[in-house]
């Protein structure tokens, strides 16, 4: 053996230290890249849990009517009296609730926190920046969309009379004069 | 073979010693390659969205609505979604006036009256979920990523925050969680469309200019919405595959 070998014998020692060293990164390959890695594509597999499991903080408009009915005026019905509703149509199909389309999050502001415990309640959001936010004139708002210039608007000069709400019920904004 | 008993030992020895390693090494190697792995089936969605420049009245609320949900930092150029606001003058094609204050968070202060001649509109931004997507190539440690439903992720635990995607992406809509120090972006509310939910900015935009869409729903309106309307995707000369449709996207927006 060592006649026929010994000058080969430098390149065998060579192979074994590579070959240790390819088995060592091998191993710690497997230990730091994720099992799951490269399952799907090349990435973590786990990752599209993580994400699914992230909170929900905005409810949806479906999960606001389950409790908040809309119902049709004149009266409520008897079985949801004393529960916050919304009136969607009315009896003059002309004068439909324009803003039931609407999500209630969209003005009321996230309210996942308010399903999960109805003890914290959902808050009223009546300021006249937030209606101007949307309906304020605005070069570059599509003509469908109802624009008032707040300076021009039935102003009385008394501040609470010119608020929004003061003729405008938010979740019925036309007025009695339309 | 002239070759003591000790020789011999010697010998066997080391032979035990590199199969044995090689075979548990063998093990590990084979696990993580793909074939070997369970298969997934492939979701029934392909995720996207259509947005209608002629609905947008640049509320902000699909900015406001996004960064409360996604826990979007409130530092400067942090966003998911933003909108932006062109003033084209028709006597100057060419240089459209572009303006994002805060990414339309608090809507856009008044700069022009209806009336003077600038053609104005709105244009909402998010990340366009490429099917051929520029940003999850380039990924070193494959942190970023195409779901099997088509929506363009990031894994914060891999993210190396070396921001070679935020480079890469053509739109724009990627940015680093000064928090963290990793890339985030759009995820489409991904937490929310797989339990049913939409998208948060869909959720709230008061006119509907912005809907979720799935293409692999034959009954999703974004079919109707395709063959009726005229559509466009941003940037689309540098084949993407982008998935946010836009309607009567104007010529000027980049």
């Amino acid at each position: 053996m060592g006649d026929r070998f010994q000058h080969a014998r430098h390149v065998f020692r060579v192979a074994v230290v590579l070959s240790v060293a390819l088995v060592a990164f091998l191993i710690a390959r497997s230990a730091l890249i994720p099992s799951d890695f490269g399952v799907l594509g090349y990435y973590r597999a786990g990752a599209l849990d993580d994400i699914k499991a992230l909170p929900i903080v905005h409810a949806g408009r479906t999960a606001c009517l389950e409790c908040h009915d809309a119902y049709d005026p004149p009266e409520p019905p008897d079985d949801v009296r004393g529960k916050k509703l919304v009136v969607k149509t009315s009896l003059d199909p002309a004068r439909d609730n324009k803003h039931f389309q609407l999500n209630c999050e969209a003005c009321h502001g996230p309210m996942q926190k308010h399903v999960d415990d109805q003890e914290k309640p959902v808050p009223k959001v009546a300021s006249d920046d937030l209606c101007l936010g949307c309906h304020r004139t605005l070069a570059g708002r599509p003509k469908f969309q109802p624009q008032v210039e707040p300076a021009d608007h039935k102003r009385t000069g008394d501040e609470k009379k010119d608020a929004c709400v003061a003729c405008h019920q938010p979740h019925w904004p036309k007025t009695s004069d339309d | 073979m002239d070759q003591d008993r000790r020789g011999f030992l010697q010998d066997a020895g080391k032979f035990i010693l590199l199969t044995g390693a090689a075979t548990i090494a063998w093990d590990f190697v084979v696990a993580g390659a793909p074939e070997q792995a369970p298969n997934y089936v492939a979701t029934d969605h392909w995720w996207g969205m259509i947005i209608d420049i002629d609905k947008c009245i640049g509320s902000g609320n699909c900015v406001r609505a996004c960064k409360a949900e996604n826990d979007v930092p409130r530092e400067e150029g942090c966003f998911r979604t933003w909108v932006e606001r062109y003033r084209v003058d028709p006597d100057d094609l060419d240089h459209p006036l572009v303006d994002s204050p805060d990414g339309g968070y608090d809507g856009f202060p008044e700069i022009d009256r209806p009336g003077d001649g600038l053609k104005v509109f709105f244009v909402p931004k998010l990340c366009n979920q490429c099917a051929d997507s520029p940003c999850t190539q380039v990924c070193p440690v494959g942190a970023t990523f195409e779901s099997p439903d088509g929506v363009v992720l990031v894994d914060k635990t891999r993210c190396l925050g070396c921001r070679y995607c935020v480079q890469a992406c053509p739109y724009g809509c990627r940015y680093i969680d000064p928090r963290t120090h990793t890339v985030d972006k759009c995820t489409l509310c991904y937490h929310r469309i797989t339990k049913g939910l939409t998208a948060a900015c869909c959720e709230v935009c008061p006119t509907g200019a912005r809907q979720l869409v799935d293409l692999k729903n034959p009954e999703d309106p974004v079919h109707q919405f395709i063959r009726e309307h005229k559509i466009h995707v941003l940037k689309p000369d540098l084949a993407t595959g982008a998935k946010v449709y836009y309607n009567g996207l104007d010529g000027a927006v980049r």
